[in-house]
């Protein structure tokens, strides 16, 4: 996935933040997923108004973590959620 | 009318707190129950405790106690109650009043959530976090379906309210020491 693109997660899944992480429920796909707080920090940046890069540099900012690593992990949280289909179509 | 949210998890009550027990069947539900309302812990449930959508209160259930072959030796004060399951090998009926007299629990407030974890030399409790704990009680959620929107709001409301914990299951009398210390 393109590290320039902005993806939003849909507009029609119920999500509620916890203290370490996040759930997310499809009703259209009618299952549930939970997040760690990693892909919760990314899920909460997923508005279409911010490129992957974009978020990997506010979480390398915000935790301190390697610039690779957090590209890496948003990388994957970003994959992650639209292999589950939870994402905007471009 | 919202039918009440079915948990597949034991509860008692002490003090006005509810606690629940999470966890698979053979986990250890009902002998942490049974073993906890022998000492003076109110009964929710050693199965499946229902909770009222609109109050937020767990609600006993109103079956009996069913005890595996494997745990019936563990009570040898009940051993003669117990009456042997009509349809189910190696389960045995437990009356709640056989227990104790008048133990069942008023509806209550939850006060804790323990999810109950594979058993070890010694058994250990060990506070969790709410993603834990709501992917345990998720998986046991018996009515999820006809309650999608209201019941995973409910969890969410109940993992975020509740003091959670995992306790790896072993000895019964050091579960019940640790369970007894720990709970209001």
């Amino acid at each position: 996935m393109s590290e320039r693109l902005k993806p939003a997660v849909r507009a029609d899944l119920e999500y509620h933040e916890l203290d370490d992480g996040g759930v997310v429920c499809d009703p259209l796909a009618d299952r549930i997923h939970t997040l760690n707080l990693t892909a919760a920090y990314v899920w909460s940046r997923l508005d279409g108004s911010r490129s992957i890069e974009q978020i990997a540099t506010e979480l390398h900012e915000i935790t301190g973590v390697s610039i690779q690593t957090a590209v890496t992990d948003v990388g994957l949280a970003v994959e992650r959620f639209q292999d589950e289909g939870l994402l905007q179509r471009p | 009318m919202t039918p009440f949210f079915r948990l597949h998890s034991g509860g008692v009550v002490r003090n006005g707190h509810g606690v629940l027990f999470v966890g698979p069947s053979g986990a250890g539900k009902t002998t942490l129950v049974v073993r906890l309302v022998s000492e003076g812990f109110a009964l929710l449930s050693d199965d499946e405790v229902w909770i009222d959508p609109a109050s937020r209160h767990l609600h006993p259930s109103p079956r009996r106690c069913l005890l595996k072959d494997s745990s019936r030796d563990l009570f040898p004060a009940h051993r003669h109650k117990l009456r042997q399951g009509d349809d189910q090998g190696g389960f045995w009926w437990l009356d709640p009043e056989d227990i104790r007299p008048n133990c069942r629990a008023a509806p209550s407030p939850v006060w804790g959530m323990v999810c109950l974890g594979p058993r070890r030399t010694r058994p250990v409790l060990e506070p969790i976090g709410q993603t834990a704990a709501l992917t345990t009680a998720l998986g046991e959620s018996m009515n999820f379906p006809e309650c999608r929107a209201d019941g995973l709001s409910l969890l969410v409301e109940l993992v975020k309210s509740a003091r959670l914990f995992r306790l790896h299951t072993g000895d019964l009398d050091e579960c019940a020491r640790l369970l007894t210390a720990a709970l209001p």
